[in-house]
């Protein structure tokens, strides 16, 4: 199994930002570009357990995992064992 | 100084600073010309800061996530001419530079007519300007949040920002081997501390990027390998740091203080944080970005499972207070009312605003020509058989969502302004993380089609994003209470108890 980009990048727009017309760039700086803010990393942190069935330890929740659509999939890949 | 590894002694600084001041002057920036910045943290954000002072100009933070409206608004506000910026941020003042033009310095885009790129600024001579500039005139601008759908800007003198800075210096003790975290954006009063309290003390000013501060684990990764020493920040901040940051995986002995502010924190989630920390002090410091650092309380340890709100303390050096009543006249001890401060560190008035001035301050008769100036703080306190102060409430409708001020009069008048919609209300609910977040319910006129995100689209273009509604709910009629008004009250609570999980 691996993340998808585009699920992830439809949760964010339609149900965190509820901004569904947005364009969002797989390495576009989701934090600078004021698309997530702390409270909003957080639901999203909760969404990516559930969704992908995987827990997400404290320590792992840092920027070099989340700065990007990108840097989120490659975390989560190796954190589910991502291979197609 | 030092951002993300790279270092920049105070010498250094001083001598690119002299040269942007150069550069500002030869480009016709006047003394007390307000000149804005609008960039990310980083090492030439600290050039910034002092090479507009250096040119007798007045600083102004412009926010970096705020919207276009907002940032168009702010440097027409204050007739903003130069601004220092950079090749990444740019892009968001074109629209600004077709109305009004603007010299831009800090960038080589080639989409800009009026620049300076750094490595221009370089070339200017590195000496300081030595310009006679008196305390008296104005430092810095800052915004904040306005109850009238607009923001306003603070006015604060070079003799104010001193006073705040000595007295961080004094407070804590810093020394020159303290490593202090810029953790803060500009546009909050902590930065002031931040940076000037810093280097008052010759001590180092560790500029945390943003979006670090945006990772509770990141944030603490900082602090150990920074070797951070020092920290003024806001509860929510240290909150989830406590919850989220994996606190027992890293070394942060280096940590000796930590001053927080801005909000309420709770006792008991502070004296898990203090056991946790147990050779840190913890200062609670209360103050209005109006009047910055004006009381200070240092926290013991509070009693397990106590739910007694932590005091504001007592007024800092240099500043003096009374509390007064709804006819301004003293209360006595134990008696609430609201706080007026009388301080160094107190603004000079909103910028180009009398009408606020006018209800700002409060005045005394005093023995010369003029009269003593407190500020009204808009907080209602009472003053404790001990001395200390404890705040109650607001006497109006502002409040902080995680450390932020919001006037929630200015998100309720901006979405009543989009057409589709007739009234607009916004209230405010637990965030689930010991703040709060903002709700809004509107209702619409017959035949609107308006919908919540042609709603929050609309809101996302006028507020800073900490301001924006988390859900807007459309009702047909808005419940009002007996005397007419409309009852937000009721409809918080119909709320959480509809999404109460």
């Amino acid at each position: 199994m691996t993340s998808s980009i585009s699920t992830i990048r439809q949760h964010i727009l339609t149900d965190i930002l509820k901004d569904s017309a947005r364009d969002l760039e797989p390495d576009q700086d989701l934090l600078l570009s004021g698309i997530l803010d702390s409270l909003s990393v957080m639901r999203l942190i909760t969404w990516l357990e559930c969704e992908y069935h995987t827990s997400i330890p404290a320590e792992d929740i840092i920027i070099e995992h989340f700065g990007s659509l990108n840097q989120i999939k490659n975390y989560l890949d190796s954190r589910i064992g991502g291979h197609i | 100084m030092t951002c993300q590894g790279v270092e920049l002694s105070y010498d250094a600084l001083n001598r690119r600073s002299n040269q942007l001041a150069h550069a500002l002057i030869e480009n016709g920036a006047q003394r007390q010309d307000r000149v804005g910045i609008y960039m990310h943290k980083s090492l030439e954000l600290g050039a910034a800061i002092y090479g507009i002072l250096k040119a007798g100009c007045i600083f102004v933070p412009l926010d970096t996530l705020m919207p276009a409206d907002r940032l168009s608004f702010i440097i027409r506000d204050c007739g903003i001419r130069h601004i220092i910026s950079s090749n990444a941020l740019s892009d968001a003042l074109l629209p600004i530079n077709e109305e009004q033009s603007l010299h831009v310095y800090g960038v080589d885009t080639d989409n800009l007519n009026n620049k300076t790129s750094w490595s221009e600024i370089a070339q200017q001579p590195d000496t300081s300007p030595d310009l006679p500039i008196i305390d008296q005139e104005l430092g810095y601008i800052m915004y904040t949040s306005g109850s009238t759908g607009v923001p306003k800007g603070m006015m604060h003198t070079h003799h104010g920002s001193i006073t705040y800075a000595r007295w961080g210096v004094e407070h804590v003790s810093l020394t020159p081997g303290d490593r202090v975290a810029s953790h803060a954006p500009l546009h909050f009063d902590l930065s002031i501390f931040d940076f000037f309290s810093t280097a008052q003390a010759g001590a180092t000013v560790v500029l945390v990027p943003e979006a670090v501060t945006r990772f509770p684990a990141s944030w603490t990764n900082t602090i150990e390998s920074e070797r951070i020493t020092v920290v003024f920040t806001v509860p929510y901040t240290l909150i989830t740091m406590f919850e989220q940051g994996a606190m027992e995986k890293r070394d942060l002995s280096s940590l000796r203080w930590i001053l927080y502010g801005g909000e309420p924190f709770p006792p008991d989630m502070l004296r898990r944080l203090m056991l946790t920390l147990e050779d840190v002090r913890f200062t609670n410091v209360y103050g209005p970005a109006e009047a910055p650092s004006c009381t200070c309380y240092d926290v013991p340890l509070p009693a397990e499972g106590s739910n007694e709100p932590i005091p504001i303390g007592i007024v800092s050096r240099n500043s003096t207070d009374i509390i007064v009543d709804d006819n301004d006249e003293d209360c006595a001890i134990g008696q609430e009312g609201e706080l007026c401060i009388r301080s160094s560190t107190l603004m000079v008035g909103y910028w180009n605003r009398p009408d606020l001035n006018e209800r700002a301050y409060l005045f005394r008769e005093s023995f010369g020509p003029f009269p003593l100036v407190y500020y009204r703080t808009g907080d209602r306190v009472v003053r404790q058989a001990d001395g200390n102060l404890q705040f109650i409430g607001r006497v109006d409708r502002m409040v902080k969502i995680r450390g932020h001020r919001v006037e929630l009069d200015e998100v309720e008048s901006v979405l009543a302004g989009h057409p589709g919609i007739s009234e607009a209300v916004a209230f405010v609910v637990p965030d689930g993380f010991d703040s709060l977040k903002i709700i809004a319910a509107a209702t619409r006129p017959q035949g609107s089609v308006t919908d919540e995100a042609d709603l929050l689209g609309y809101a996302r273009k006028k507020l800073p994003p900490y301001a924006m509604p988390a859900s807007i709910e459309l009702l047909s009629a808005l419940p009002h209470n007996s005397s007419g008004k409309i009852n937000r009250k009721l409809l918080a609570e119909q709320w959480m108890n509809v999404h109460q999980t």
